[in-house]
């Protein structure tokens, strides 16, 4: 086993050149907006990392950079420290045999045309790792492995229930043998009993497989049981990351602590939420991005942008005045 | 019809003190809504079996359960937008000084959906219109059941506006809902609902498509402004963390049984229903280290199943559970329908 990261992303930068609406008659000026700005992060073999955010903070862009779906505007993005846009010929097989995805939208991400069993078995098919004879056994492995009985082999993703279509895209992800897993929103929209199922699921596949599990979400609850590793992050910049446990216990980040606040608990007075909405990433004001948001901001917050800092051995945080407690 | 001064009330009510305060526990005489072995038939099968439950005046009410349990079919009912012949009703719904309008005919809900119950839906993108414009969309009701004159609409449609928390409210109103963000369709959809003075909100999973943050802002939002206006609210989720912070009684649904009703805090704190517990099981909170997540299964609405339909995925499920129907019981301050209860 490669001891190198899995994934490592260096500074990296996403823009994109938008037409500006602007009341000036013929003109060309563009704006920039900037999904991803300096990220760096990394993903160690074994490892469960959570990325969490709200809607616009650069989350689903940080996906398709580590698919190789977009490349970055500036900053390299690794994978076993080599370039994603660069892999080719049987480097390219590798990674997309190794990178398994579990998309947010199952039901949209499964083709309706065809069977559970054409579903689990094409990427068997396409990496030819089985003969044609065992493909129907390995199929069965795989959906024994989610949970599925083998009978639903010859059914439709319109004859699945919810919960089921993600066993089934689950045991599609698997079905290349993928050393990370890569998973956006996985059990969002299910009920909380069957969310429960799915993720007890993949906890115990990750530790069971020695899976790494790249977890897209939005809720805090969710990283903390599933993940080792936490980033938040907002704007496109990762704002707070270490181990899941620490920072949700002790987060420095003022934009931690809110998320925390507003996640629902057992008998917690609804807090003060977080005043306004994700601020639009076009032309970003100076200093830090969650200061007009933030109740702890200081005139400076609005001058000089935070750097992410090291705070700890695993720690690191983006903030001029950190809550006490970290 | 009714007019209040949304400015006086305002002062009177110091927010936001008031929404830590739960209205007391006390039974009334006269409670707003009171649902008495509500039973919906689709064809052959039995949606909703024998729902009872009240709301008191100015209370917030949760419906809980897993999708299928007849949650939203409920809402509908309420609202007079599942009717007969459509399905087949039986039982009483009594709203304060309309009487049992369970057969009501659509004359006499013309004069109630919109106006005394009005209603939010899940997806507020697809709830409102996208060809016409956020003012067009909260002044058409204005006018026409409130009967205000375009001018008074107008002022009142920024009055609204502002009080969800839109800013820059005049030039809001020439916005078609495409331009604005998830959460600010949802807080139009509020003024919009609130825009009547209505005695009964219904609210169906009005934060399940937004952040945690906006979520927050979101339920708050709906608590101030029902209290405010001495609203009672119906609030249909699933997730019973945030039921237990925002509704002062909850009703647990099974396949269109009611499991267990009460006090949220009291049922909440301690579910004594196994299908309760269940669910609370399944919450994640930071600490959580291990789930233990129910079977897998889907209730049956065949109205020939003669007993709990959650005995099939029950752990703590008798002989006679598949048998024989379980009465709605008092136990321990809540109402509970289970042949073995937890203790």
């Amino acid at each position: 086993m490669n001891q190198a990261p899995i994934f490592r992303l260096l500074d990296v930068q996403k823009a994109y050149d938008i037409k500006a609406r602007s009341s000036a008659l013929f003109s060309r000026a563009s704006k920039r907006l900037r999904a991803l700005d300096g990220v760096r992060l990394s993903l160690e073999p074994g490892e469960s990392l959570a990325i969490v955010g709200e809607s616009g903070s650069g989350k689903t862009t940080l996906l398709r950079v580590l698919l190789g779906l977009t490349q970055p505007t500036d900053g390299r993005a690794l994978f076993r420290e080599k370039d994603i846009a660069s892999l080719e010929g049987a480097e390219r097989d590798r990674f997309c045999r190794e990178v398994a995805m579990i998309y947010q939208d199952a039901r949209g991400s499964l083709n309706p045309r065809m069977s559970v069993l054409e579903l689990v078995a094409e990427p068997l098919d396409h990496h030819k790792l089985c003969a044609k004879s065992e493909r129907r056994d390995r199929v069965a492995a795989l959906l024994s492995r989610v949970g599925l009985a083998p009978e639903m082999m010859s059914r439709y993703v319109s004859a699945l229930s919810g919960g089921q279509l993600r066993r089934v895209a689950i045991a599609r992800a698997l079905a290349s043998e993928p050393s990370v897993l890569v998973a956006d929103e996985a059990v969002s929209g299910l009920d909380v009993s069957t969310q429960a199922q799915i993720l007890k699921l993949l906890r115990d596949l990750q530790r069971e497989m020695g899976l790494s599990l790249l977890f897209i979400t939005h809720d805090l609850g969710v990283a903390a049981y599933l993940c080792d590793r936490i980033a938040v992050m907002y704007l496109g910049r990762v704002v707070e990351t270490g181990s899941t446990r620490e920072v949700l216990k002790t987060p420095a980040h003022p934009y931690t602590r809110a998320l925390l606040n507003a996640s629902p608990r057992f008998f917690a007075p609804i807090s003060d939420p977080l005043p306004g909405e994700v601020p639009s990433p076009i032309d970003l004001p100076p200093g830090c991005r969650f200061a007009g948001r933030c109740t702890r901001a200081q005139t400076d917050c609005h001058e000089n942008e935070p750097t992410l800092a090291p705070a700890g051995p695993t720690r690191l945080f983006a903030c001029l005045h950190p809550l006490s407690a970290a | 019809m009714k007019h209040v001064n949304i400015g006086a009330a305002q002062a009177a009510v110091k927010l936001p003190d008031a929404l830590g305060v739960r209205t007391e526990q006390v039974a009334e005489a006269n409670p707003l809504l009171q649902v008495e072995g509500l039973s919906l038939t689709r064809g052959e099968s039995l949606i909703l079996d024998n729902v009872t439950f009240t709301l008191r005046r100015g209370a917030t009410l949760g419906l809980l359960g897993e999708s299928g349990a007849g949650k939203s079919t409920i809402a509908l009912t309420l609202i007079g937008l599942l009717r007969e012949p459509e399905v087949g009703l039986d039982g009483r719904i009594e709203l304060d000084g309309a009487g049992n309008i369970i057969k009501a005919e659509e004359d006499a809900w013309l004069k109630l959906r919109g106006r005394r119950v009005t209603m939010i839906f899940q997806d507020a993108s697809a709830a409102l219109n996208p060809c016409f414009t956020i003012g067009s969309q909260i002044m058409t009701p204005l006018r026409r059941v409130m009967g205000l004159s375009r001018a008074a609409a107008r002022a009142r449609a920024i009055e609204l506006l502002e009080s969800v928390g839109l800013n820059d409210a005049p030039s809001r109103l020439s916005a078609y809902p495409h331009q604005l963000s998830g959460g600010m369709q949802q807080r139009v959809m509020i003024a919009i609902a609130l825009s009547s003075n209505p005695d009964l909100l219904l609210a169906d999973e009005p934060t399940s498509a937004l952040d945690v943050t906006i979520q927050a802002q979101i339920i708050r939002l709906i608590l101030e402004e029902t209290r405010r206006r001495s609203a009672s609210c119906i609030f249909v989720l699933h997730d019973l963390a945030l039921a237990s912070q925002c509704c002062d009684d909850i009703v647990v649904l099974y396949g269109g049984q009611v499991m267990e009703a009460g006090p949220s805090r009291v049922v909440l704190a301690a579910p004594m229903h196994p299908y309760t517990e269940a669910l609370k099981g399944c919450v994640l909170e930071f600490d959580t280290e291990e789930l233990e997540p129910l079977p897998s299964g889907a209730p049956s609405f065949a109205s020939k199943t003669p007993g709990c339909r959650f005995a099939p995925r029950c752990p703590r499920a008798l002989d006679k559970c598949a048998g024989i129907k379980p009465p709605l019981v008092e136990a321990r301050g809540r109402k509970i329908a289970c042949w073995n209860p937890l203790p």
